[in-house]
């Protein structure tokens, strides 16, 4: 008899069978019915569908070809008659998990449903929320089992036409959207429940659920600035004019570093602000209102400070995802402490 | 603090020679009650309409909303402070006219703007607004008020307040003339097991200025500290509304029939232990005042020797602040709090829906996102007049005839932000 649910399965090379870090280039492949953790994919779905075929690339070569990539990915998917798109789960490997929500974006806008399952710590999860269905799982493969057994009950009610509900109640992670919806009950019923049960120590949810936003401790105070390397940060959006390697004006996703080794200034009409959150005419005029490298230089002289780092680093601060920051800010401060460097002038806007 | 709530129960209205309620039909002269509102110099005329739910009705330019009560001892008077002493209430015994409402519908003489402006609030009597607006599911006598020319707001909307107060104190006394209660409460915080928790209920309100204020016991309050009441004054009308911020706003109605009194007043003695009210005003000047407030709100609750607390919200934009900075008091204090709150995000609730919050709001809840679009169908009679005005950020002074189909949003509804939440109307994350 033949299952009433056809599912595509994603994987990259590794988990696809094709080998480890050096098949990271593997091109797009075929597979005809489940492979590696389709097999168990499959044994989830039980009765009510079947793995039909497996789209595999390399995890190198999508970040590396996404668009052609993406192309012949969909073309593969749409050949083998699928009805849904199932891809990963990605865990935390981070290319691997862009590839997964790309990919399923992709055929998500041709109109059919899909979703990947990954950890809430993969780039992915930030980069495609907001179109995917992303179900989370543990940070590592040991969390293969439920993560399938959960994609094979979120694939089911997609490929059935089923409501989706709500994000906590469906173990999705939400799409940025907010719905209304009618409960019995009213909000004063609701409220003195939720107390009572706060009251009692017993669990209870928020219905409107407010980030946390922990406390960023100060770094103590540099204690020898006259032999300090100092580096220069913005979140000015300042990049070298033309963009080169486009920064994002809002909701940026990456930080950039610029050379400013032997220079001691940085002229008008080189540098440009790409910060769609301010009026950038005045940073445009003269860059070191957001990166002050000719007063640092100065003080660099006069012995104020020890030495600049050979790179001033640049994101955008506007309308950010408060997660992208968060990492952002480390890979930067990882990036600083590898060159030695004790202390930093960050500039605003 | 003991009262006596008879209830008696509408039915039906309908206009007649003589004011009686029988058998659920409450029948009115139009002449007396009109005669009743028709109370001050600032009003040159009252005329009144009725409308019952189901009716393919729209009203509008509703400025207040009472439900009709009166006390029966002679020395104190409903909706004290107005027209009567400011004597305490909610002892004694209280009559009302349950499934009924008195509203007030009018255009102010004067135009209005800045955060002292009137916004429209519609009231639909059938359709799918009746979920987004108070007073669509009572028989509502609608008292229609024309300013004299040459008055201004302030004298004429408490001309038309006092009128309103009035008219109510005349319906229940002619109606009710010998008439038997379908029903009566007797309430009271009566001693309960003293190892149920003590939970308080605080009450923020909102107060702006002329037009966008509360009463208490008759008088503004714009320079009130938090204080604290019995649950029994509600009930009697010691708050009123003065709040034309039509779609914020918490009417009168409201007030006298508090959801959050209600439930609390209902789990007294069975889940927990209702020890009082904590009334306070949001909307402070400044931050330093918001704070303050916050921690009056708290102390307040410690020396009631409370464990939790539920918080409803009147407003929102500035007013949030001092909001959150109560819930930050309380919790601080190591009271368990649980706010209620309407959410705005935008018309996809693709925005942040909250103005303002503190991490220590750790348990919400919601009477989902305000900003959302539904629509409602034509009416074949608006009673009101002609027009009505626009007054959400995108439709903003636009002006169109009232009884037409229109796509619109919980900002055109009259009280339409506490009634999502009292009709369980909530958002999720998706």
């Amino acid at each position: 008899m033949e299952k009433p649910i056809k599912i595509i399965h994603y994987l990259n090379q590794f988990f696809g069978g094709i080998g480890g870090e050096e098949k990271a280039d593997a091109p797009p492949a075929y597979r005809s019915g489940p492979v590696g953790p389709g097999v168990a994919l499959a044994r989830h779905l039980g009765d009510n569908g079947s793995i039909v075929g497996t789209v595999i690339c390399g995890d190198n070569y999508f970040i590396e070809h996404e668009k052609d990539a993406l192309a012949r990915l969909m073309e593969m998917a749409a050949d083998s008659g699928a009805d849904v798109l199932v891809a990963g789960p990605a865990f935390n490997s981070g290319r691997y998990g862009t590839a997964c929500g790309a990919l399923v974006q992709a055929w998500r806008s041709a109109g059919k449903p899909g979703l990947t399952a990954m950890n809430v710590n993969n780039p992915g999860v930030e980069l495609y929320r907001n179109d995917v269905y992303i179900l989370p799982t543990g940070d590592t493969v040991a969390s293969m089992n439920k993560a399938l057994a959960d994609l094979a009950n979120f694939a089911i009610k997609l490929a059935e036409g089923r409501e989706i509900g709500p994000a906590y109640d469906e173990g999705y992670f939400s799409t940025g959207l907010r719905r209304n919806l009618r409960l019995p009950q009213g909000a004063a019923e609701r409220a003195v429940d939720m107390l009572l049960a706060k009251l009692a120590g017993k669990p209870f949810q928020s219905e409107l659920p407010v980030p946390d936003f922990s406390n960023v401790d100060p770094a103590p105070p540099a204690t020898d600035l006259a032999n300090a390397k100092v580096a220069l940060v913005t979140e000015s959006g300042l990049v070298p004019f033309g963009n080169p390697d486009k920064l994002e004006t809002w909701n940026a996703s990456k930080w950039l570093k610029y050379p400013i080794a032997g220079l001691d200034a940085l002229r008008q009409g080189q540098y440009e602000a790409w910060h769609g959150g301010c009026d950038t005419a005045g940073t445009n005029a003269d860059p070191h209102r957001a990166v002050p490298l000719d007063a640092a230089r100065a003080l660099v002289k006069a012995g104020v400070i020890g030495s600049l780092c050979d790179h001033y680093y640049v994101t955008t601060g506007n309308m950010a995802n408060i997660k992208v920051m968060e990492r952002i800010g480390r890979e930067m401060a990882e990036d600083m402490k590898s060159q030695g460097v004790e202390a930093v002038i960050l500039t605003a806007t | 603090m003991k009262l006596r709530l008879e209830s008696y129960e509408v039915n039906a209205i309908t206009f007649g020679v003589a004011t009686r309620l029988e058998s659920g039909v409450l029948t009115i002269s139009a002449e007396e009650i009109r005669r009743a509102a028709l109370f001050d110099n600032s009003v040159s005329d009252v005329r009144v309409e009725l409308a019952s739910p189901g009716d393919r009705t729209r009203i509008i330019h509703v400025l207040d909303a009472l439900e009709p009560r009166d006390k029966v001892e002679s020395d104190r008077a409903a909706f004290p402070g107005f027209l009567a002493p400011a004597r305490t209430v909610g002892e004694g015994t209280t009559r009302r006219l349950k499934g009924t409402a008195l509203l007030a519908s009018a255009q102010l003489p004067e135009p209005t703007g800045g955060i002292l402006e009137f916004n429209e609030g519609i009231i639909d009597m059938s359709g799918p607004g009746v979920d987004y607006c108070a007073c669509s599911n009572t028989h509502n006598i609608v008292l229609l008020f024309t300013a004299r020319p040459g008055v201004n707001n302030q004298d004429f909307e408490s001309a038309v307040r006092l009128g309103s107060i009035q008219a109510s104190r005349y319906l229940v006394r002619a109606a009710l003339e010998g008439a038997e209660p379908s029903d009566v409460e007797v309430l009271e915080l009566g001693a309960v097991d003293s190892s149920l928790p003590r939970v308080a209920y605080v009450d923020q309100v909102q107060q702006q200025g002329i037009l966008v204020q509360t009463f208490l016991y008759g008088q503004s309050m714009e320079s009130l500290v938090p204080t604290l009441l019995h649950p029994n004054e509600y009930f009697d009308g010691a708050v009123v509304s003065g709040n034309y911020r039509s779609m914020i706003k918490a009417p009168t109605w409201l007030r006298l029939n508090n959801p959050v009194i209600r439930e609390l007043y209902a789990r007294h003695g069975k889940d927990l232990n209702f020890t009082g009210v904590i009334l306070c005003r949001g909307h402070h000047d400044d931050h330093q005042l918001k704070e303050r407030n916050g921690y009056m709100v708290a102390n307040l609750a410690r020396m009631l020797g409370v464990q939790g607390v539920v918080m409803t919200l009147e407003g929102t934009g500035n007013t949030w602040v001092d909001f959150m900075q109560a819930v930050k008091a309380l919790e601080q204090s190591g009271i368990k709090t649980v706010p209620i709150v309407h959410e705005l995000g935008g018309a996809e609730g693709k925005d942040w829906p909250i103005v303002d919050y503190v991490p220590e709001a750790d348990a919400i809840i919601t009477g989902g996102g305000a900003d959302r679009r539904f629509t409602l169908p034509a009416m074949e009679r608006v009673i009101g007049g002609p027009d009505l005005v626009f007054s959400s950020n995108e439709a903003w002074g636009q002006r169109q005839p009232a009884g037409r189909s229109m796509t619109l949003t919980a900002h055109e509804m009259y009280a339409g932000f506490w009634m999502m939440q009292v009709n369980g109307i909530t958002a999720r994350d998706y």
